[in-house]
């Protein structure tokens, strides 16, 4: 049984040495280089921390991040990746939390990267020698168990704070195992590479390769912007499988460029993270007949993936796309219409937050005769005619936009922390794809904008901020977003 | 009112920590991304009352305010 995801490798660079792993545009690593240059990162880190210490990854995506990911593993850590994009107030909240015993960055992030903390020694994965401390390494292997952590991904949390949540070895096994065989992917499969590594589809992409000794090819960010440029690649890259994001899928289908048969290496069309839209998927389908389309579904506290869906009938553009049925070895049970998961996918909670943990992470209710976790997700479900699971919504405040997890709740923090700000609330225009936030107080618009620069990724700034005398309140007390949504329409009528 | 001026107009809207009169860079630099993307080509569709769409554009159409100036007149001319 498979106890360490460095096995994968291991046996990946036996059997494909001189494949292609991990590659970019101007960068590429074989499985026996990846596997050098993660033991050499792995002897460095092993020399200077404990086993199971974090170790922040702070780089771009680039095939080097993963030898990094891996090094962190090699010495017995884990990792979170993280990339300069994060604005400087969310990385320091990140870094109170997570606390790391180690950075490593780019050389010309080296400044960047030490004003992050003021403890953790930082260095330059350049600077990492190319010596391997075998002894070192066979010892920090010898002590590992499967629910060591492999990775801490943060999220947002709706206090402001954001969330990492901690994933064990024996999780990301138990997944990847299964989505080798049900999302029937083939030996040296060819993935293009959407998600960056600090969100948990990536972990699909990077450990479905491994275990197949397959490759991934990471598509420069800036080529989502380009849909044709995008087609151009998935061609010459030869890309047999995609795992985006819908929203990824929903502007390559609006932009006019799938004709049929415009991809013929691509077979293989997954998605997760946000609702598919019945009509992008039949956009694809126009031009992709033949391929394999999966609907996904699954919060990162579970491992990426905890419900699927192989598409195996028709739908109407305006159609719901089932979430579909558990994942083997894990179980779904709607309690009062919410998803609770229980299995190994579930996560060991978050990191340093007890309190978050245990509000999430809860006793299995039907099970009260011995210690079972289920774990809470927030995300409502009904059983269609069929037995199917769909989707059906937030049971709170929670936001999806372009894939990115968003916590209303965060943004009005983030609002409330500046100068002149009094109160704070924001609601969510699905129509419109907008963040509307009002609030109360001195401070002018612009001002406001430019504070919520530093302290928000760019995704979570509000696209419209309205200052007013006064925000509603619901009967007991609390800010009503629902009423304000309905103030805000009347009073300025939007296109 | 001239088109450049109109353009850096619409463009500061969006952004107004971008010096778009000058930067050549615009996509390769990183300085746009998608969220921005989508606006401009929103924006720009409307104030010069032209139809561009994503799947007819390519990175260098973004790169600078002259490149774009050049694909709204290129659109208008087709219109």
């Amino acid at each position: 049984m498979t106890r360490c995801v460095l096995e994968w490798l291991e046996a990946a660079a036996r059997r494909a040495p001189d494949a292609v792993a991990y590659d970019a545009p101007d960068e590429c690593l074989t499985w026996a280089g990846l596997y050098k240059r993660s033991q050499e990162i792995g002897s460095w880190i092993a020399a200077r921390v404990p086993a199971q210490s974090p170790v922040l990854i702070f780089m771009e995506k680039r095939p080097d991040c993963v030898a990094a990911m891996l090094g962190a593993v090699y010495a017995g850590c884990f990792y979170t990746p993280l990339d300069s994009s994060m604005p400087q107030a969310r990385m320091q909240m990140i870094m109170d939390v997570l606390k790391p015993a180690l950075i490593v960055c780019e050389a010309n992030h080296l400044q960047a990267a030490r004003e992050l903390s003021a403890a953790a020694p930082v260095c330059a994965i350049e600077e990492i020698p190319s010596c391997v401390d075998e002894a070192l390494l066979r010892k920090r292997r010898e002590t590992h168990i499967d629910s060591d952590l492999l990775y801490v991904l943060f999220t947002s949390g709706s206090t402001g704070m954001p969330k990492g949540v901690s994933i064990a070895h024996r999780s990301v096994v138990d997944f990847v195992e299964w989505a080798c065989t049900e999302l029937r992917l083939p030996a040296g499969v060819r993935f293009g590479s959407q998600a960056p590594f600090y969100f948990d589809n990536s972990v699909l992409d990077i450990y479905c390769a491994m275990r197949l000794a397959g490759s991934v090819y990471i598509i420069p960010r800036a080529e989502f912007l380009f849909p044709r440029r995008l087609i151009a690649t998935l061609i010459a890259q030869k890309i047999d499988t995609l795992f985006w994001v819908p929203s990824a899928l929903t502007a390559v289908a609006n932009s006019g460029v799938l004709a049929e048969g415009i991809l013929p290496d691509l077979k293989r069309v997954f998605f997760c993270g946000e609702v598919m839209p019945c009509r992008t998927m039949n956009l694809w389908k126009a031009g992709l007949p033949d391929a394999d389309y999966v609907n996904m579904y699954g919060p990162t506290e579970i491992t990426d993936v905890c419900t699927w869906y192989r598409v195996d009938r028709d739908f109407a553009d305006t159609d719901s796309l089932p979430i579909g049925f558990p994942c083997a070895n894990t179980r779904i049970y709607l309690i009062d219409g919410e998803i609770c998961v229980s299995g190994t996918c579930l996560s060991t909670g978050y990191y340093n937050a007890p309190e978050a943990t245990a509000e999430a992470f809860v006793q299995n209710p039907f099970r009260p005769q011995f210690p079972e976790m289920i774990y809470k997700t927030g995300d409502m479900a009904e059983y269609n005619e069929r037995g199917e699971l769909m989707f059906l919504g937030r049971r709170d405040s929670q936001i999806k936009r372009k894939g990115h997890r968003i916590e209303l709740g965060e943004i009005e923090c983030a609002m409330n922390a500046v100068d002149g700000v009094v109160l704070a609330c924001c609601y969510y225009d699905a129509g419109r794809e907008m963040i509307v936030g009002a609030y109360t107080g001195e401070t002018d618009i612009k001002t406001l904008k430019n504070a919520l620069r530093t302290s928000l990724p760019k995704y979570m700034i509000p696209d419209k901020l309205l200052c007013r005398e006064d925000l509603p309140r619901t009967g007991s007390g609390k800010l009503d977003r629902l009423e304000l949504k309905r103030e805000v329409e009347r009073e300025h009528p939007l296109p | 009112m001239d088109d450049m001026k109109t353009l850096l107009e619409v463009l500061s809207e969006i952004n107004d920590e971008i010096d778009f009169e000058t930067e050549t860079g615009l996509i390769e630099q990183g300085w746009i991304d998608s969220l921005d993307l989508m606006r401009i080509i929103a924006a720009l569709n409307v104030a010069f009352d032209i139809r561009i769409t994503t799947g007819d554009i390519e990175p260098e159409n973004f790169n600078s305010a002259e490149a774009m100036l050049a694909l709204v007149r290129q659109h208008r001319e087709e219109a």
